[in-house]
């Protein structure tokens, strides 16, 4: 077909009338149902309604649910703490009629939003209210411990959980803040914190003011909150961190494991002196191992030996203790710039008052800190005792009215002590004449 | 009231559609579909819209676009059930359209709807409805130099068409002098 005849059949369909008039379709659109403009609430579809509704809900209880999960998780270990605390509060007739209290019940302290302590202090009278219905518990012999009591602050705190980094990282803040504020010299061996809820104090300082806070936030950061038996120790080689109860050990440790003795009296980390007899309160004893602990691993160690009472007057310190106490010295004379090759021969005598070393003098804070590690030995000022040491050995005497008693010594392979005299000065100058 | 007005409206800015409008819907609807339906069925959905069409120049663009969806759309659904085909010579017939005319019309519907949809559609609106270049190729969403590639390869084809089936041609004749006739 050629191009023009196709061009007629175009024309010709082009010239064909419509086949609907402009009036017609007029007609139609004006026989359109008068379209009035919906209102705002039928465009509104049911279905997306239904939708959204239903997707709010969905995401509400869910966004409950984990955090209930999140909540029994920490708390289903924990329900029995709260129910006997219920009971021992509320209805001591129940609490004695089934005493059987799981062992570890005191080793599960609940993982919950704690009750920071330290800006409201829990006073002494809510403090005395507590003890005395412990009290009154313990005067009945019920079978439960104290210490489930006594535990009701301390579901109150947080477990102390750190990872690697941030043990590290405190330990590193720890060190780097306590040189800076001088609360101890980190040469001296080791940094003793005790994280109370009504105080906190560092190396036997108990702080206050703006320096309390700026520990306290620190700690925060760890998320490390106060509580009865919270201690953090830090040295170069470990940081623990966690609380110390009844001889277990419950926190975070990096680090090579050490031995610690601590106890609940305020503002120092020792062998308790106050009581008769009292257990040392927590020793957690790791001295051969050489382990690390990975990532926040959470120990639960318990003493391998049983509590041992704090000596009286009479109990001679242990070899071992001596040993111990000799490393101790040693150490913090070398902070002090005491400790030189070949002329390291000490003499400490205290008496009821006072602390004197023969043959330097000691500044003030030193001195301080020889006491406060004397008396993590259970040496006390009133002993009126001599210490003698040098770079063999240590020993210990105590001058009792006219006798003279040699407590125990500590020594080295090969080196003896030969050391005579009726008192304690004759001893210290034959230790000192002794090479 | 506010309908009134609106009808008015859309009155005013469809007078200057409706030619080319209605000739658009009679090309696509020619033996597969009523026109009215299909121009019904548009000019309702039009209206109801037309608060959302913010240039009204656009209408007849609109109204083209619709009418071929919507006539894909109801030949999808009534391709086997009917032939309106004798429907519409029998209308243009009693428009006062002479037999010739009617015959070349159908013939060329037929051809037509041999070809691609979018060779088809341009090729009406070019030829047909007198649409420019520039206005298929605004309707159809291309430039204008494929809309000038896709018009001259329609024309081809339907030449080619035309000449290779003769037979259908004088069928188609037949069938129409027939009901022409009768």
């Amino acid at each position: 077909m050629k191009e023009n005849q196709l061009q007629l059949l175009f024309e010709s369909a082009r010239s064909v009338p419509t086949e609907l008039s402009l009036e017609q379709v007029s007609n139609t659109i004006l026989s359109f149902p008068a379209v009035v403009r919906k209102p705002w609430f039928k465009k509104i579809n049911l279905n997306t309604f239904l939708m959204t509704t239903s997707l709010i809900i969905l995401t509400t209880a869910a966004i409950i649910l984990t955090s209930q999960n999140e909540a029994s998780n920490n708390s289903s270990e924990i329900h029995q703490i709260i129910d006997i605390e219920r009971l021992d509060i509320s209805d001591r007739k129940l609490s004695l009629i089934n005493p059987e209290v799981p062992n570890d019940i005191i080793l599960t302290s609940p993982e919950r939003d704690s009750i920071f302590l330290y800006e409201e202090p829990l006073n002494s009278e809510i403090k005395g209210s507590v003890l005395s219905d412990t009290n009154t518990l313990n005067e009945l012999n019920a079978t439960y411990e104290r210490r489930h009591f006594i535990s009701y602050r301390e579901v109150e705190e947080k477990d102390i959980i750190l990872n690697t980094n941030q043990a590290k990282s405190l330990q590193k803040m720890l060190e780097d803040w306590v040189e800076e504020d001088e609360l101890g010299s980190w040469r001296s061996g080791m940094i003793k914190v005790q994280y109370h809820p009504e105080y906190l104090v560092i190396n036997s300082d108990t702080l206050n003011g703006a320096i309390l806070n700026k520990y306290r936030n620190l700690l925060f950061q760890y998320n490390i909150t106060p509580g009865i038996n919270r201690h953090i120790f830090s040295s170069r080689k470990y940081i623990m961190a966690g609380d110390f109860i009844d001889g277990n050990f419950r926190g975070s440790v990096l680090g090579k494991l050490m031995r610690v003795k601590i106890t609940n009296r305020p503002g120092y980390i020792k062998q308790g002196t106050h009581e008769k007899r009292k257990v040392i309160l927590h020793i957690t004893d790791f001295e051969t191992t050489n382990q690390k602990f990975k990532d926040a691993t959470f120990i639960d160690t318990k003493m391998q030996n049983e509590p041992e009472a704090i000596r009286t007057k009479s109990d001679p310190i242990s070899k071992s203790q001596l040993k111990d106490l000799h490393t101790e010295i040693v150490s913090l004379f070398k902070s002090y710039g005491l400790k030189t090759k070949g002329h390291f021969k000490y003499a400490i005598s205290f008496d009821q008052s006072t602390l004197e070393l023969r043959q330097r003098t000691l500044k003030q804070n030193q001195k301080r800190e020889l006491i406060n590690l004397l008396e993590d030995y259970n040496i006390r000022l009133n002993d009126n005792r001599l210490l003698v040491l040098n770079d063999y050995g240590i020993m210990l005497v105590e001058q009792t009215g006219s006798d003279t008693n040699s407590f125990q010594s500590w020594i080295k392979s090969g080196h003896i002590f030969n050391i005579t005299g009726s008192d304690l000065r004759e001893i210290e100058k034959s230790f000192l004449r002794h090479n | 009231m506010m309908h009134n007005t609106k009808q008015e409206d859309f009155m005013k800015a469809y007078e200057s559609c409706h030619e080319r409008f209605l000739r658009y819907c009679s090309s696509l609807a020619f033996g597969k579909m009523d026109v009215q339906d299909l121009v019904q069925d548009i000019l309702l959905s039009a209206y109801s819209k037309f608060d959302q069409i913010e240039n009204k120049d656009e209408l007849l663009h609109y109204l083209i676009r619709a009418a071929r969806n919507r006539s894909i759309s109801i030949w999808r659904k009534r391709r086997d059930l009917v032939d309106l085909k004798e429907l519409h010579r029998q209308k243009l017939a009693d428009q006062g359209v002479s037999p010739e005319t009617i015959l070349d019309i159908q013939l060329l519907y037929s051809m037509l709807n041999k070809l691609p949809q979018k060779q088809k559609e341009a090729i009406i609106l070019f030829e047909i409805n007198g649409f420019s270049m520039k206005e298929i190729a605004a309707i159809q969403n291309s430039s204008e130099a494929a809309t000038k590639t896709r018009i001259s390869r329609g024309r081809n084809k339907l030449a080619e068409l035309f000449s290779e089936n003769p037979d259908l041609n004088l069928k188609e004749v037949f069938v129409s002098l027939k009901s022409v006739m009768l």
